[in-house]
C-alpha cells in the first residue's frame, strides 16, 4: 500500500513538503529551463515553433472562439501533465499525479481559467449562463461546476493512481518481467489522460467564453473541427 | 489516499507559476516568431499580390498592344496583298508580250525556213528533175541527143547565128564577155596579109567521131572564113553534145548546159508563180 500514501522529504510545522511538491517543481523547473534554452536554441526553435504551430491549430479547430489565449493554459496542461504521468516509469520516483490535491489543483487551475476567460470575453454576463435556461436551474448549474472539477480531478487521479497499484500488484506477483507491458500500457494512459484533462479544460474554457447567448456548456457542446484549418488566417 | 492542503496549495501555486514561466519564456518568444514569420510571410504575399497585379496589368497592356499588332498585321498584310496582286498582273501582263513577241519571233523564223525549206525542195527537185531528165534521155537515146546537139551547133555555125548575135544560140550557151574575137574581127584582116589559123577548143563529151571533127572543122573554117586550127578534148561529165571555145568565148551544145538552161527555166517559172 506505499503507493497509496505520500513520502514527505521535509515538514516544518503544520507545512509539509511532500515527494509529490518536490518532483513537481522539479518538472517545473526542468519544463522552463529546458524550455528556454530550447527557445534560445536555432536547433530546437524551429521544431518548437512547428509544434506550437500544430497544438495552436488543434486547438482553434476544436473551438469556435479565439483558441490564441488558451494555448499557453492548455500546452502547459499537455505538458505537465505528461512529464508528470511519465515520471512514474522511473521506478525510484512516484508519479505525482497519483496524489489527488495536485490533480485537484490543475482542475482548480482550469475551472478558474474558465471564469476568468469568460469574465474577459464577456464581462458581468458571463454570470447569467448559471441562469439558463431557467432561474430554477442555478443549484444544478452550480453543482455541476463543482462536479465538473471534481471529475477532472478524481479522472485523472484515479487512471495514474490505478496504474500504479496494478503495476505494483504485479511486480509483487509476478515478479520483474511481467509489468513491462504493464508500464507500456500505463506509458499510453498517461499520454491519452494528459491530452483529455487538456482537451477538457480547453472545451470548459472555450464554452465559457461564449455562453452570453447558451445555455450551461456541456462536452457534447464541442463543435466540429472545421474543413479547413485557420491556424494561417 | 489522502488530500494534504499543503499539497494542494504548493501544486497550486507551482502550476500557475509554471504557466506564467513557460508563457513568458518559452511560448512568448515563440509566438512572437511565429508571428513575425507569418508578418513576413503576409507581407511577402502583399508582394506578390501588388506583382501578380502589376503582371496582370501589364498582361492586359500587352494583350492591348498584341491586338494593335494584329490589326496593324492584317493592314499590312491586305496591303502587301494588294500590292503582290498588282505587281504579279503586270509581270503577267509583261511575260505575255513577251510571250507574244517570241511568238511573233518564233513564227517569223519557221516561217523563214519554212521557205527556206521550201525553197531548198524547190531546187533540189529542179535539179533532181533535170538531172533525172538528162539520165533519163542518155539512157533512152544515148546517140539521138548526142547527135542532136551536135548537128545543131554545126547548124548554127553554117548559118552564122553563132557569131552574129554573141548571144546564146537558141538553147546553146555562150559564155564569156561577149566582145572576143567575132567572125568579122577575123574577117577584117588586112588585104595581102596571110591569114593565121584561129585556134578553137573543141570538148565532146564521147570521143568524136572523124566525121564529126571534120564537119566541126570546116563548119567553122566556113564561119570565120579562113583556117581554123581544132582542138578536140573529151569530157564524160558532159553527157551528151559539145563545148566549143573560140577565142574568148566558149558556147555550150552540151546535154549538161541544157539541163543548166532546164533548171533556169523551171526556177523563173517557179519564180513567177510565187510572185503569182
Amino acid at each position: 500500500m506505499e503507493a497509496l500514501t505520500h513520502k514527505v522529504w521535509l515538514q516544518i510545522g503544520p507545512i509539509v513538503i511532500t515527494e509529490t511538491v518536490v518532483v513537481s517543481v522539479v518538472l517545473t523547473l526542468i519544463l522552463v529551463v529546458g524550455g528556454h534554452f530550447a527557445v534560445r536554441s536555432q536547433k530546437l526553435r524551429e521544431p518548437l515553433e512547428v509544434i506550437y504551430e500544430r497544438v495552436e491549430a488543434m486547438v482553434q479547430n476544436m473551438v469556435t472562439v479565439d483558441a490564441g489565449p488558451l494555448v499557453p493554459l492548455v500546452l502547459t496542461q499537455w505538458v505537465f501533465i505528461l512529464a508528470a504521468n511519465l515520471v512514474g516509469v522511473i521506478p525510484i520516483i512516484a508519479s505525482p499525479t497519483r496524489d489527488l490535491a495536485l490533480t485537484a489543483a490543475l482542475a482548480v487551475v482550469a475551472l478558474g481559467a474558465g471564469h476568468v476567460y469568460g469574465f474577459r470575453a464577456n464581462g458581468w454576463r458571463y454570470l447569467r449562463h448559471y441562469l439558463e435556461p431557467n432561474p430554477i436551474m442555478l443549484p444544478f448549474n452550480l453543482i455541476g461546476e463543482v462536479t465538473r472539477t471534481l471529475s477532472l480531478a478524481l479522472r485523472l487521479f484515479g487512471n495514474m493512481l490505478s496504474g500504479e497499484i496494478i503495476g505494483a500488484i504485479a511486480v509483487s506477483l509476478a515478479g520483474l518481467l511481467l509489468p513491462i507491458p504493464l508500464m507500456i500500457l500505463d506509458v499510453l494512459t498517461s499520454v491519452v489522460q494528459a491530452y483529455i484533462f487538456g482537451v477538457l479544460t480547453l472545451v470548459f474554457t472555450a464554452s465559457a467564453m461564449q455562453v452570453a447567448s447558451s445555455a450551461t456548456p456541456r462536452i457534447d457542446d464541442v463543435p466540429s473541427p472545421p474543413t479547413t484549418s485557420g491556424a494561417n488566417s | 489516499m489522502s488530500f494534504d492542503l499543503t499539497t494542494f496549495l504548493f501544486e497550486l501555486i507551482n502550476f500557475v507559476l509554471l504557466i506564467f514561466l513557460l508563457r513568458r519564456f518559452v511560448y512568448r518568444p515563440i509566438a512572437a516568431s511565429i508571428a513575425a514569420r507569418r508578418a513576413e510571410i503576409a507581407e511577402t504575399r502583399a508582394t506578390a499580390a501588388a506583382q501578380l497585379d502589376g503582371v496582370n496589368a501589364r498582361t492586359a497592356e500587352l494583350d492591348v498592344r498584341q491586338r494593335a499588332i494584329d490589326v496593324l498585321r492584317e493592314e499590312v498584310f491586305a496591303e502587301a496583298s494588294a500590292d503582290a496582286a498588282t505587281l504579279r498582273a503586270r509581270l503577267l501582263g509583261e511575260a505575255r508580250e513577251d510571250a507574244v513577241a517570241e511568238r511573233v519571233k518564233v513564227q517569223s523564223l519557221l516561217e523563214s525556213e519554212r521557205e527556206a525549206a521550201l525553197g531548198w525542195v524547190r531546187e533540189t527537185a529542179v535539179d533532181q528533175g533535170a538531172a533525172v531528165a538528162g539520165r533519163l534521155l542518155l539512157a533512152l537515146a544515148p546517140d539521138a541527143a548526142h547527135d542532136a546537139l551536135v548537128q545543131r551547133l554545126l547548124q548554127r555555125l553554117r548559118d552564122g547565128s553563132v557569131f552574129s548575135l554573141g548571144d546564146d544560140l537558141d538553147g546553146e550557151g555562150e559564155r564569156g564577155d561577149g566582145s572576143g574575137v567575132g567572125v568579122g574581127g577575123h574577117a577584117t584582116d588586112g588585104p595581102g596579109e596571110a591569114r593565121s589559123p584561129v585556134k578553137a577548143e573543141a570538148t565532146f563529151a564521147r570521143t568524136p567521131t572523124a566525121g564529126e571533127t571534120e564537119a566541126l572543122e570546116q563548119a567553122l573554117r566556113d564561119a570565120v572564113g579562113g583556117p581554123v586550127h581544132l582542138a578536140v578534148a573529151k569530157d564524160v561529165e558532159l553527157g551528151a553534145g559539145l563545148t566549143l571555145r573560140f577565142g574568148d568565148r566558149t558556147y555550150d551544145a552540151t546535154l549538161a548546159g541544157q539541163l543548166d538552161l532546164l533548171r533556169d527555166e523551171a526556177r523563173r517559172l517557179l519564180a513567177q508563180q510565187d510572185a503569182a
